[in-house]
């Protein structure tokens, strides 16, 4: 950062200087200006952290993570945004709202909602759990459970996963999808797509199936213990791992016994680990540099990975469903699962340094950080 | 035809366990069925952890193994409808529940009645 500025002062100076330039006065107040808060953007796009968080009732909270606090609050369609998936280029960004009935297309410079995507046949009833975006950001995929709404009964369709060509605004389904998916993942291969629920299953988008299922819930040995996660609050921009607690009962012992799961995105490559007796947590997120997880629900549990064990254990202020950290590794996000706030902590020495108060309850809402360079 | 004979315990186990599953999927085929999903193993946190919007029982098929009311947070039940509190469901029956309530700890009054059949 200084040596942007430094680079930025001399490189003015130097234009400032030059025995060819004749400026007026005026002109070289432009030309100071000019380069000034073309240093400033730029300082902005590449330091400043950005995320982004949905409030009830209806809305889409911008925070700058320097400042800590709220640079923008965009109103949504729809209620209480859940599913929060930032494009490539951090422009826009979407959400699931209305009970992830709906996917709210937000543009994020612009401040305001440009399109809202619904899935729903007539007189179907649907609910989005899993959303992706390609990572060219001209694809939106979504997986959807489908309810048919008849005058006395709700018959419930199988699950079905659709794909929203973001230039074209077409939309078509993919293929039916297994029960119980809950999160998509869009790995480096752009033939392939990751649904996560009972098990991790890899599906081919090209032959429209799945080609590959890493089993966690179904089709265990007999000496293999079902496992359970819980794939709601996926925060893994930062590191580009995916990582969730798990929890499986010993087949032996009986014991349960507390374990994390971490994804490579890129590559869908999973990593199991057991981290011991159980300790009630709801999500995990990784530092950037992949040496330690944060995870979270009433205490903030430090897993280092390096030596694939519990480093530290901390009470938080409250429950936290979800937690992010900033781009440089050094503050954890959590945001209250039951009041207006956002607690922020040094990831260090796990001190909460910040309470960034909020206009309405974040409750389950993701919390995502927008990529490197946007500028909201 | 079967060619192999299991020989040990846990290759007996094997061979039931497939059975099994070969019996579950045609019945499922066959008839769609719907359940509480059950979550096993028993969890310590309260919340099922396969998500199915109510229809969630703890291991030993009842509610109890749960989050309950008074431990939950009064969004996190209406939401999504995790747990068998006694609020308004955001994602089927409720959805302008809350409209008026940006925050349930500091603007709780605002939240609306619901009205049952018989009001």
């Amino acid at each position: 950062m200084k040596g942007r500025w430094a680079i930025m002062f001399w490189t003015t100076r130097v234009i400032l200087r030059s025995p060819r330039l004749r400026l007026s006065p005026r002109a070289h107040l432009a030309i100071a200006l000019g380069l000034l808060l073309l240093a400033t953007s730029l300082g902005w796009s590449q330091d400043h952290d950005y995320f982004v968080l949905g409030i009830h009732p209806a809305g889409l909270l911008v925070i700058d993570t320097s400042r800590d606090e709220i640079v923008a609050q965009i109103p949504t369609k729809g209620r209480s945004p859940k599913e929060i998936i930032p494009s490539p280029d951090g422009k826009h960004v979407f959400l699931t709202t209305d009970g992830r009935a709906k996917i709210e297309v937000v543009n994020v410079p612009d401040r305001k909602v440009e399109e809202v995507i619904d899935l729903a046949q007539p007189g179907v009833k649907i609910n989005i759990f899993g959303l992706a975006v390609s990572r060219k950001g001209d694809r939106l995929f979504a997986h959807i459970r489908p309810v048919k709404q008849l005058p006395d009964e709700y018959v419930a369709l199988p699950p079905e996963i659709w794909s929203v060509d973001l230039n074209t605004h077409a939309k078509k389904k993919i293929m039916d999808a297994p029960d119980g998916v809950v999160s998509l993942f869009v790995p480096a291969d752009p033939n392939r797509l990751i649904a996560w629920g009972r098990n991790v299953y890899f599906i081919d988008l090209a032959q429209r199936h799945v080609v590959e299922t890493v089993p966690l819930q179904t089709g265990l040995l007999p000496d293999q213990s079902p496992m359970d996660t819980l794939p709601f609050f996926s925060q893994y921009e930062q590191s580009g791992i995916v990582s969730m607690p798990s929890f499986a009962t010993n087949p032996f012992t009986h014991n349960l016994v507390l374990g994390l799961v971490n994804m490579d995105v890129d590559t869908g490559k999973l990593d199991f680990m057991e981290l011991g007796p159980p300790i009630p947590l709801y999500s995990s997120v990784v530092s950037p540099d992949r040496k330690r997880a944060y995870l979270v629900m009433n205490q903030l549990v430090v897993v280092d990975l390096t030596q694939r064990k519990i480093a530290e254990v901390r009470d938080t202020e409250g429950t936290t469903y979800v937690v992010n950290l900033t781009r440089d590794g050094k503050k954890v996000y959590l945001p209250s699962s039951a009041g207006p706030f956002v607690n922020v902590y040094d990831a260090q020495s796990l001190k909460r340094i910040h309470s960034i108060e909020l206009p309405g309850d974040p409750s389950s809402s993701q919390l995502r950080a927008l990529p490197p360079g946007a500028v909201p | 035809m079967k060619h192999l004979k299991p020989l040990n315990k846990k290759a007996r186990k094997i061979e039931a366990a497939a059975h099994q599953q070969a019996d579950s999927g045609s019945r499922a085929e066959s008839k769609p069925d719907v359940r509480a999903l059950q979550q096993a193993p028993q969890l310590p946190l309260g919340c099922a952890l396969i998500f199915d919007p109510g229809w969630e029982t703890d291991s030993s098929g009842q509610m109890t193994g749960l989050c309950q009311p008074m431990e939950s947070d009064l969004y996190g039940c209406y939401d999504e409808c995790w747990w068998p509190a006694q609020l308004p469901d955001q994602l089927t029956s409720f959805l302008e529940w809350s409209d008026k309530c940006a925050s349930a700890s500091r603007d709780w009054r605002k939240l609306d009645l619901v009205p049952t059949d018989n009001q």
